[in-house]
Order: structure tokens, then sequence, then C-alpha cells
């Protein structure tokens, strides 16, 4: 799966072909030697406002509780990437099948969604069900703004597949529903679940003694230790996404004065940046470069790199997601005594207001049915079979990624050492779970905005306030610009 | 100006065994017009590459004046060069052509301006000096380049078959332009060509050379009448030499019929070298014609006429008893001989021809080298 | 009358397919691109809203893209400048630089050699180019050739987090674009400098003319038409830059967004942040900027056609 919920920049991974495709796509549109494809770019038809009204559907009724026409074939695509493909042909499909075996799936798999589907989309034919995921994702808010996107409110009322008295929502964790939701409606369901905190290297804090830190305090002493010792204490993913200790920075500072200042963050108020405890935290994050806890050179380097120097020992902490152990697993097994483990961020006080074990983890890996699909129902009636317990827990088990469906991890014996202290960290955070929608709202204000200030204070190039200053004038442009379609939250 | 010495200078080319130029020796007077000649793949261009510092010498040594230039770059040797094709700079003009060696030897604008004119006007070309070389007809080319080999007023000139690329009226007009500008400049020149007419013309003295080796140096007389060897009594005069082998016998060489009394001295040298043969050669113009009774001449029969007005020639091949023998006994495939035009045979005519007494001159079989009696 | 009326129809016959293929397959899409350009397509829709000059107007107030544009300046500038004396210099170097005791005109010793070495980055992709260089730019304990090469000499104190500095993106750019350009235009200066008569060299060089006299007033005059068609077409080249700075820097051009391009704005404005009709308007910018630089160098390059005897 890698960080495709953060959409890391295309840089090195980029794949030449899609690469390809997607420069034959800017020819069509843009430049010089756009080919015949050039002539339906802008011809386009006007069906876009026909609004799906001609939908099939069937009879509504308890075993068909989306009333879908049971005799259409509903095409499907999925994203070829670190899950690759066969969680879909023999898991969820069989299990659809099963269930409706007159429907037709028309499978594909491609690594590069946006070429192979942009092209659809403007012509009003797209399919039924996209994982719209990758490198070539197609920016989910602009589909939504275009009104390409079913709204899915149908899918999460229906009962759930195992359980006729359960909807559909209530299976699913806190936050999934909300995390996929632009405009106050569902349009998104992320399926696979995330949790994000700081991954460290277990083996060496074992073999030195070196306690795992509660507090920021334990950590600035952990950290003497540590570089006392010749290793580095962190790392971070370089030059390529410095955004990734904003995770840390903001889960710190949330734990110190609660969830009400990421709120301010994401629906863009004035001086959110400012707040105090965004503040300290930034102050304690920069602290680790003024005291020469990064790995030498790690602001020039790759993120893969970087990573891959942590797992192999020369750092000890890194600010990651649960794909973390799926993404250096050539570099984990390098060394079979090389153990890792994730931690909640630390507190930056003893009068934080929640708990140590508070986590920021959610819902990613996006699942979407457009709009102008010829048949919207089935695409969602896809869905409720993926969210089935049966459905989520294959997939744990067969990719080693958490599911949004509630409980569906229960009783799989997780092998990765990583992914089972992500799942017990986010059992034992209970309700304590937090998020921030700000990067996936207005992806420019991430990355390159926040991404840029916070490489730069990494790097002690500005001063805490200074950064305050640059993210709310990153903040402030989001804002003033009318034509980004503005987002809010109301806790 | 200066004189300039081969010494022993040797070239083999890489990969090659045999030298290009084995160890020529050979004096230049200051002053002198030498004309190196030979037939292409004698190693001529190359002894005057090597002397330009084009190429590099891989034996012995050459001098101009007392400087030992054998390693000196091009530039520092003080020479010339005019080039078969003239390798104009096609991009500047004629000015900035003839002018492009003082430019770089830092000489002032006007002082440029002014040996470039005087140039211009000795070769006539003044009113061409702001055109570029493709403005120019093929002789005009030729003496841009002789231009700008003068406008250096160099110690030696040095050039490479200059004329070969102008038509042959052109050439003959130019040869002497170019013989008496020599003369009047008084520069040491090197001069190369393959045409022993031009050769004979110009030079104050032609080197032969075959083969890489030098074969004989003397004046264009000289060559002409004391050839040192069959090599240069064959390539040397238009038409070329007629060279057989005759026995030799009772002071006498013969040929079949054909039968030249020898001086004693040859048939003892002949003798001498323990062999019973000798090259014998006789120039067209030493034939005369005989009646068919006198003994001892050669019976020819006439194929081509040339009537030159001045001049007659005749080419034919044996035709008596003997024919046979004396065919292949001779060098070339014909028979030249000289005759009054005004009383010339007709293509299909036999005629008797014996060599004028005195006239021969006679090779060793062995060496190739000249008898003298 | 009749006759001259079949006349057209015949000749109209032949021309009208080319005439229609460039028309629908060049002319169509600068025209559209134009037209898009004035509208604020998403690219995933089929409708888009027409809003004039906006896209325009915002690309002058947009910072980012005026140090894009201004990148591409130093590319276009220093780029050409840079590989054109590099290549000229070192197709001298390999056909009439050598001088051997004698003073022949050659190659210098081992130039069919260098020959091939200089082509190879000419046959591998701009994505390798561009990846190894980054490893070359790399932080020491990541890899970083460069910086354990000035290690390795002892020149510790010009170690560089190369990647890391903003000032330095674009000069890397720079670098990277000039040695994977280098190879083709050795090739192709080398292939006019053989056109060249060797005689001519040889009269250069009794002429008392230095490597560097020659080269300047002999080879470089000589070669000019291709150097002028060198010119336009890296300076083509240069203005888009787009792959090696993506492959190398990412979508953002780097740090800070140091080493951005127009081309890499346009392909981020596209695709990462589904604003075609902005893209489209970098798109027409990038198609005039390059117009303009062709024709300067065309016009400001013209010299005399010189033959070759």
């Amino acid at each position: 799966m890698s960080s495709s919920i953060e959409r890391t920049p295309a840089a090195a991974g980029t794949d030449r072909r899609a690469f390809l495709q997607r420069l034959a796509i800017t020819g069509v549109a843009l430049g010089p030697g756009g080919a015949f494809l050039a002539s339906c770019a802008t011809g386009g038809g006007d069906d876009a406002d026909d609004e799906a009204s001609e939908a099939p559907s069937g009879d509504v009724s308890d075993d068909n509780p989306l009333g879908i026409p049971t005799d259409q074939p509903i095409e499907v695509y999925i994203f070829d990437g670190g899950f690759g493909d066969e969680y879909a042909t023999e898991l969820h499909q069989p299990i659809f099948n099963e269930k409706w075996p007159d429907i037709q799936i028309d499978h594909h798999a491609a690594v590069d969604i946006g070429a192979e589907l942009q092209a659809r989309f403007v012509a009003g034919d797209p399919p039924d069900f996209i994982n719209n995921s990758g490198d070539g994702q197609m920016d989910p808010g602009q589909l939504v703004s275009d009104g390409l996107l079913a709204d899915l409110t149908p899918l999460f009322d229906a009962p759930s597949w195992d359980d006729p008295n359960v909807t559909v929502r209530d299976t699913l964790l806190p936050g999934t529903v909300e995390s996929g939701t632009r405009d106050g409606k569902p349009y998104v369901l992320n399926y696979a679940f995330t949790v994000f905190g700081l991954w460290f290297n277990q083996t060496l804090m074992d073999e030195n003694g070196w306690p795992v830190p509660t507090t920021w305090q334990e950590m600035m002493d952990v950290c003497a230790d540590i570089a006392a010792t010749g290793i580095a204490p962190w790392v971070y993913q370089g030059v390529t996404a410095p955004r990734y200790m904003n995770w840390p920075l903001l889960s710190m500072a949330t734990k110190l004065a609660g969830p009400e200042i990421l709120v301010a963050i994401d629906n863009l108020e004035p001086g959110a940046w400012g707040h105090e405890a965004v503040m300290e935290s930034a102050a304690a994050i920069r602290s680790l470069a003024e005291n020469g806890y990064f790995l030498p050179g790690v602001e020039g380097m790759e993120f893969r790199d970087a990573q891959g120097l942590w797992a192999r020992g020369q750092a000890v902490f890194c600010p990651s997601g649960s794909w973390l152990e799926n993404e250096e697993a050539d570099a984990i097994a390098e060394n079979p005594t090389f153990q890792l483990a994730m931690m909640p961020d630390p507190l930056l006080s003893p009068d934080s207001v929640m708990p140590l074990e508070t986590v920021r983890a959610t819902a990613g890996e996006p699942y979407v049915v457009p709009a102008d699909a010829k048949n919207p129902l089935g695409g969602m009636e896809y869905m409720r079979a993926m969210l089935s317990m049966e459905g989520a827990r294959g997939f744990t088990e067969r990719v080693t990624s958490l599911t949004s469906v509630a409980g569906s991890s229960e009783g799989v014996q997780i092998e990765a050492p990583g992914l089972a202290s992500a799942q017990a960290a986010l059992q034992a955070a209970g309700d304590n779970v937090v998020n921030w929608f700000y990067p996936s709202w207005y992806g420019t204000m991430e990355n390159p905005g926040i991404d840029q200030a916070t490489g730069a204070l990494l790097r002690a190039e500005l001063t805490v306030d200074q950064w305050v200053e640059q993210c709310e004038a990153v903040a402030t442009e989001i804002r003033e610009d009318d034509s980004i379609v503005k987002q809010n939250r109301e806790g | 100006m200066a004189t300039v010495t081969f010494d022993k200078a040797t070239r083999i080319y890489p990969g090659t065994d045999k030298p290009a130029v084995d160890a020529l020796d050979l004096a230049i007077e200051d002053g002198e017009f030498l004309v190196l000649v030979g037939p292409s793949g004698c190693g001529k261009s190359t002894s005057l590459r090597m002397l330009a510092g084009l190429e590099e010498v891989d034996g012995g040594a050459i001098r101009i004046g007392d400087r030992d230039v054998t390693h000196m770059p091009p530039k520092d040797r003080d020479i010339a060069m005019v080039f078969q094709n003239y390798a104009l700079y096609p991009h500047m003009t004629v000015a900035d052509n003839m002018g492009f060696a003082l430019k770089i030897a830092g000489v002032s604008k006007d002082e440029i301006r002014r040996r470039v004119g005087d140039a211009a006007k000795l070769l006539d070309l003044t009113e061409y000096l702001d055109r570029k070389p493709k403005a120019l007809s093929g002789g005009q080319r030729q003496r841009v380049a002789m231009g700008r080999a003068i406008v250096r007023e160099p110690q030696v000139f040095l050039m490479d078959e200059p004329l070969s690329n102008l038509d042959a009226k052109l050439r003959v007009s130019t040869r002497t332009q170019i013989a008496s500008l020599q003369r009047r400049l008084g520069i040491t020149t090197v001069y190369v060509t393959h045409d022993q007419v031009e050769a004979m013309t110009m030079g104050d003295r032609v080197a032969v050379l075959n083969a890489g080796l030098l074969q004989q140096v003397d004046s264009p007389l000289g060559l002409y009448d004391k050839p040192s060897n069959v090599f240069v009594a064959g390539f040397i005069g238009s038409p070329a030499m007629n060279i057989a082998t005759f026995d030799v016998k009772d002071g006498r060489a013969t040929l079949g019929n054909a039968d030249v009394a020898i001086p004693a001295s040859i048939a003892a040298k002949v003798a001498e070298e323990g062999s019973d043969t000798v090259v014998l050669g006789f120039r067209p113009e030493s034939l005369t014609p005989a009646s068919s009774e006198e003994t001892g001449g050669i019976p020819v029969l006439v194929d081509v006429v040339e009537e030159l007005g001045s001049d007659a020639y005749v080419y034919g091949r044996p035709a008596g008893p003997a024919a046979e023998e004396q065919a292949d006994r001779l060098r070339s495939d014909q028979i030249i001989a000289r005759v009054e035009p005004r009383n010339a045979p007709q293509k299909g005519e036999k005629i008797n021809f014996t060599v004028r007494q005195g006239s021969e001159h006679f090779f060793s079989v062995k060496t190739g080298e000249r008898l003298e009696p | 009358m009749n006759m001259r009326h079949g006349r057209y129809l015949f000749i109209l016959t032949f021309l009208l397919p080319p005439v229609g293929i460039y028309a629908i397959y060049m002319l169509s899409p600068y025209v559209q691109a134009i037209y898009i350009s004035m509208t604020d397509w998403s690219g995933l829709t089929a409708a888009q809203t027409f809003i004039g000059f906006d896209n325009y107007v915002e690309m002058w107030n947009d910072d980012q893209l005026h140090k894009a544009l201004w990148n591409n300046l130093i590319l276009v500038l220093v780029v050409p400048v840079l590989t054109l004396l590099l290549g000229l210099f070192f197709a001298s170097m390999l056909n009439v630089g050598g001088r051997s005791r004698g003073g022949a005109v050659t190659g210098v010793r081992g130039s069919s050699i260098y020959k091939v070495v200089y082509f190879f980055p000419q046959v591998l992709s701009v994505a390798i180019i561009g990846i190894v260089f980054k490893y070359v730019f790399a932080p020491e304990n990541a890899g970083g050739i460069l910086n354990r090469v000035l290690g390795a000499v002892g020149l510790d104190g010009l170690q560089r987090l190369w990647l890391a500095e903003p000032d330095y993106l674009i000069w890397i750019i720079v670098l990277v674009m000039t040695w994977s350009f280098v190879g083709f235009y050795v090739v192709l200066f080398s292939a006019a400098m053989q056109a060249i008569p060797r005689d001519i060299y040889e009269a250069a060089l009794l002429d008392g003319s230095s490597r560097l006299t020659t080269f300047r007033k002999v080879t470089v005059p000589l070669v000019w038409d291709t150097v002028q068609v060198g010119w336009v077409y890296m300076a083509i080249q240069a203005m888009d830059g787009f792959a090696t700075v993506h492959i190398m820097l990412g979508i953002n051009g780097g740090v800070q967004g140091a080493g951005d391009v127009l081309g890499v704005a346009m392909y981020r404005e596209a695709f990462a942040e589904a604003d075609f009709g902005y893209a489209a308007a970098i798109g027409v910018l990038m198609l005039v900027l390059t117009m303009v630089a062709a024709i300067l160098f065309m016009r400001g390059l013209r010299r005399e056609r010189v033959e070759l005897a």
C-alpha cells in the first residue's frame, strides 16, 4: 500500500509508463502533439447534468436494501499498488457473487487510475466503482466539486451485510464516514485504517535499556543517551516529505490542548496555527534540530533512503503511519533481529488535556462511485460486500492492513509486529482517536504549503514565530482563494 | 631565406613496416626551386609534409638553415605552404585569408593591409580582396593560396601539387607564373608534383623519388641526359625512353636481329658483374629510320602516329623475325620514335629503325644502375 | 478554363489530406489549449466555464510561477551556452585537438574511446539520469557520491546537503541537463567537423594558429550552421526541463520550490491540483516563450552560409 494515503509526491517512484500516459493526456489537453483525442477534450457533451436519472434499479427488499438491478453488470477498477488486486478478485468479488450470481463483475486493475479514467470522466462514461488511489489519483475534492461522485448516504444508511439490524454506518470505526465527507455528504469510502505515531527500533531500545518515553522531557533524556552512543535519535522523511513531522507536532499539541485546535486549523480559522499549544509543540520539534538529534544529512535525503537508514539501525525514532512496516519490508528483512514498534506521541506536559494513549488514526484508501456510472447502486452494493465482516477480516489477513470496519481485526493473528503494536495502540486509545482533514481537503495547503514551512523549521532556518507566520500565510491563501470549495467540520 | 637539409629523414606510418620515406638525404640550396617528383605513393608528399611539420619524422633529421626543425611545431618553422586543394578558409574574405597568419603573429593592422595589398597586386587579386573563396574561380583561388604564402615572407615555400586542380591551359600559364615569381622573390621553394613535365619546366633541380627512396637529384637536363638508373630513365622524358634487355656478345649488344655496337668499357663492366646481358635505353629521338636492307635495325610496325606539328612520334611494335623475343624484352608495350613531321610514315607501315650511335644509355641488369662508358 | 479547373481540383485532392492532418493534429490542439486556458476546467468534467483572462491575471500574481519562469530563463541561457561550449570543445579535441610530436592534425589520444563514452548519457533515459544524479547529490550517509568524493580528496569543507539547499537546486539541474545533453552535441559537432577538409586545419597550423585560435577562428565559424540548429533545439529542450526537475526534485520543484520550472508547474496544476485551465495558461506561456526564444536565437545567430570547398 505504501504511503498512498498521504499521496507522497511522485518523484522517484513515478512509474515510467504511467508518467508517459500522463504526458499523453497533458498533450491532449495542453500542448503540441496532442493527438486525436484532442477533439474530445473540449468538444464534450452536456450529459453531466443528467444526474444519473436513468440509473437502473431493482425492487427494494430486506434482501436487496439498496434496490440494485440484479442482472446488470458492474464495472470495477482497482488500483494495482501495494495491496495488489487479488483481495478484490479472490475475496470481495466471490463474496459479492455468492449473493448476486447473475451480476457479472467487469474487473480491471490499473497502476495509474487517473490516466485510465480521466478521459472517461470527461466523456461522462465512468465505471461503476473505482479505487481512486496511488500516484495517479484523481483529486477527490475536485471530483466532488465537479459533481462527478455519487453521494454514498444510501450505502451508509443501509443495513449491514451481516446484520440487518445494524446500519453500515454503525459498523465502521469512528471518523470513517467523516473522513470521506465533503460539503456535508459522504462521497468517499475510506476502507483501510491507518494508525499514526512514532515508530521506533525496539531492538536498540531493549539492548541499551532505553525506556520508551511518555513525556517530551523523557524523550529529550532518551535522545541525549542515544546521541551519546553515536546513533541518531530521530529521522524524518528528508527532502521528500518533511511534513511527516507535522504529525507528531499536531498530535502532541492536540494532546496538550484538546482536539479543538485541530477544528480551528481544519476550518482555516485565522490564528489557528498560532495557538500556544501548537507553538509549544513546534518549539519541541525544533529543539530536536537545535540539539542535533536528527540523522546527519537527513534534510537532503530521499524519504526511502532516510527510512531505510532508520530500519538499518542508524536512527531510533521515525514518524509515520502503519504502512511503514510494508514500505520498508526489504530493509527490515535484512536483519532478523530487528524489531519495530509504534508508540503514541509523548505528552508535552503532565497537565495535558488528552491522555498519552491518544492516537491519530484515520480511514484511508479511497473507493468511490461515480455519479455518471451506469450502475451506481451496484457499485455501492459492492462496497457493502467489502464492508462485511468476512470481507474486512480477509482484507486484513491478506494485505496486512487494518480496515475501518470496527472489530474486524479482532481474533486475526497479525504477524507483523509493527502492525500488531499499532492495533494495540488503537485499542488502548479507545475513543481518544483524533485526526485532521486539511491535507485531504486542501492538498496544496499541506504540500507544498505547510510542508515547506515545516521543512525550514526542521533545518532550524525558521524560528517558531516565523514558522507560525508562514503557516498562517498558507492558510490565509487557501481561505481567500474563492476558487477553492471550503469544507467545515463541527468537532 | 635558407637552405633545407634532409638528413636521413625517415617516415614509417604506424602499422606498416616499409618506410614511406626511407632515409632521405637531400640538400636544397638557398633560393633554389627544387621539385620532388615521382609516381603516386612514392613518398614525395610525405617528404614535403615532414618538412612542413605535418608528419612525424621517425628517424634522421630535417634542418632549415642551421636550425634543426625535426620535432619543431609547424608554426615555428618559418615556412608557408600551398595546398593541392588550396585549403582556403571558406568563411574569410580573400584579404582575411591572406592576412590570417600575420594577424595571429600580432602584426599591426596597417602592416597587414600593406603586405596583403602588395601580394594582391603581385598576383593580380586586388579587386577580389573582399570576396569569399566561393566567389572565385579555380585559378583565382590558386592565386589566393599563393598570396597567403607570399604574405608570410617565409624562409621556405612548400607547394603540394598546386596546379593539379587547374585545367590544362591554365596549368601551363600558371606554372610559368609561379616559376618566375619564385625567381623574383628568391625564396627557397620545395615543389611536389607527379607531372614530370612540370618538374622539368619549373625546377632548378629535380629530385626523383620512387617507393620512398630518392633516385636522383639533378638539373632537368642532367636527369634527361644522364639518368642514374632505369627508373629515372623511364620516368623522365616525354614520350618515355625505350628500354630493353640486350644480350652482350663480342662487344655488341643484340636482341634478335637488332644489333648495337657497345663501348668496350661497358662490355667489360657487364662481364665484371658476371652477366651476359645489359639494359639498353634509347630515347625516341635516338631512333632513325633506315633502309630495310640495313642490318642491325629493328623492324617496327606502326600503330599510331602522333603529329604535333614541330615533331611527330611513331608508336609501334617489333615486327621482324625475332618480334616475339623483342616484345618480351621490351620494358614497355611499344617502341616510340621521333620522326620528321613532314615525312611521317603511315599507320600500318613497317619501318626499320636503327639506334643512333653513342646516344644509348646502359644500365646494369642486376642493379639497374647506370653504366658509364 | 475547364482544364484549369481540373488542375486545381487535382492539386486540392493531394493537398487536402496533409493539410487536414496538420490542422487536426497540430493546429487544433494549440487552439484548444488557448481556449482551455481561458476556462476553469478541472480536467474531469465535460463542461468548462469561460473565465476570460483570469488565469493569466493569476499567473501574473503567482510568486511560485515567477520562480519557475526565472529558473527557466536560467536554463535557457546557461544550459545551451555550457552545452555548446563543452560540446564544441570536446568535439574539437576528439577530431582535431591532438598534438602528436610531429604536429599532425588528429584527435587526442584515445579519442575513439571518448567518443563512445560521451555518448553514454544519450542512450540513458532521463529517468535514469535523474535518479542517478539524485544519488550523486545525496548526503554522504545516504550514498551521496559527490560528498564522498569530496571527503575522499580532503575537501570536506565543500561537502553540502546539495538537494536541501534552495540556492543550489537550479544549478544542479543546469549541471545535470548539460551533462545529459553534451554527448549528443559532441557527436553532432563531430560529424560537422569531420566534414571540414583536414588541410584547412593544416593551413591553420602552418599559419601559427594555436588550438584555441583554431577553435575560435576556424572550427566554430565552419560548424556554425550546426551550432545554430543545436542552439535552437536546446533552447526548446531547456525551456522544458520537465523530466529532469520532476524526477530529481519532485512535483513541487524541491525545497521551497526553488527548483521549479514551468513544465513542472503545468503538470502540478493539471494533475495534482486538477486545474487544467491554469495549466493550459502556463502551457500557452511556454509556447510563446519557446517561440520567442527560438526566433531570437535564429535571428541573433544568423550568419552567412559557409560552403566548404
